[in-house]
C-alpha cells in the first residue's frame, strides 16, 4: 500500500488566505525641491502575517532646471536595510524622465518593513516624483 | 486619518526623513519645521469614526488633517500598534511637533 501525504493540498494557496491588497505605500510629489533622503512610505507586516511585493513603479520628470544638477533618486527599501538600486536622474533638461518598473514576487515575514525613499542632490531646480508598491498581505 | 507628525531622520540614506509609524504614507513634508504630513490606514491605528468624534480637525492648503491626538487616543493608539506588531512592540509611537 502506498501512503502519500496531501498536506498541501489541505491548506488554501496564499493569495486566497484572507487577502489584503495594500495601496498604502506609494507617493506623488509634484515640482518637489531638492532633499535630503526622505522615506515616502512605509509598510509593516503585521504579527500572524506575510505580505508579498507584487509591483512596484516608480517615474522622475524633471519640472525645472537645476543650478548645478545632482542625482535625483527613487528607489524602495526592502527588508530593515537593504534597498534595491535607486533608479536615478541626472539630465537636467524640463521633461527628462526616469522610469522604472518590476514585478517583485518577494515575501516578508511579519515584523519586516518595506518603504520607498526620494533624494535630490541638486541646487535649485524641481522634480515630480511618482510612484506605487503593490502588495498583498495575507495570512501566514 | 491624515496626521501631521514630528519628522526623525537627518537625511542620509541610513538615517532618511521620515515618522515613527508602522505603516504609512507621504503627503507633505515641512523640512524646516520637522514634521510630515502623512495618512495612517484605519486598521493601522485602530481609531473609528466614534472614537475621533471629540478630536480637533486642522484645516490648511493639505486639507482637514489632525494636529494632535488627546492622551487617551494616543495611548489607545499605541496599544494598537503593539498588539498588531508585536515584532516591533514598544518601538512605533505617535509623535506630535
Amino acid at each position: 500500500m502506498r501512503i502519500t501525504s496531501t498536506g498541501a493540498a489541505a491548506r488554501a494557496a496564499y493569495y486566497d488566505r484572507n487577502p489584503t491588497e495594500i495601496t498604502a505605500l506609494g507617493f506623488s510629489g509634484a515640482a518637489t525641491a531638492p532633499h535630503g533622503a526622505t522615506t515616502r512610505g512605509t509598510y509593516t507586516v503585521p504579527s500572524g502575517r506575510k505580505a508579498q511585493v507584487m509591483w512596484t513603479s516608480k517615474d522622475l520628470i524633471r519640472s525645472a532646471v537645476a543650478a548645478p544638477v545632482g542625482a535625483a533618486g527613487f528607489r524602495n527599501i526592502l527588508g530593515f536595510a537593504s534597498g534595491t538600486g535607486a533608479l536615478t536622474l541626472t539630465n537636467n533638461v524640463v521633461g527628462d524622465r526616469s522610469h522604472g518598473e518590476s514585478g517583485m514576487g518577494q515575501t516578508f515575514v511579519a515584523g519586516k518593513v518595506v518603504s520607498m525613499q526620494t533624494f535630490d542632490l541638486s541646487t535649485g531646480g524641481t522634480i515630480d516624483y511618482d510612484g506605487l508598491t503593490d502588495i498583498l498581505e495575507f495570512d501566514a | 486619518m491624515q496626521i501631521k507628525l514630528r519628522a526623525i531622520g537627518t537625511g542620509t540614506d541610513k538615517d532618511p526623513y521620515r515618522v515613527n509609524v508602522p505603516t504609512w504614507r507621504c503627503i507633505d513634508v515641512d523640512y524646516k519645521n520637522g514634521w510630515m504630513l502623512v495618512e495612517i490606514p484605519d486598521d493601522v491605528h485602530g481609531l473609528t469614526e466614534t472614537d475621533l468624534g471629540h478630536e480637533t480637525i486642522t484645516t490648511d492648503v493639505n486639507g482637514d488633517h489632525y494636529a494632535q491626538l488627546c492622551a487617551a487616543c494616543t495611548i489607545a493608539v499605541h496599544d494598537h500598534f503593539d498588539t498588531k506588531y508585536q515584532e516591533h512592540k514598544g518601538e512605533f509611537r505617535l509623535e506630535f511637533v
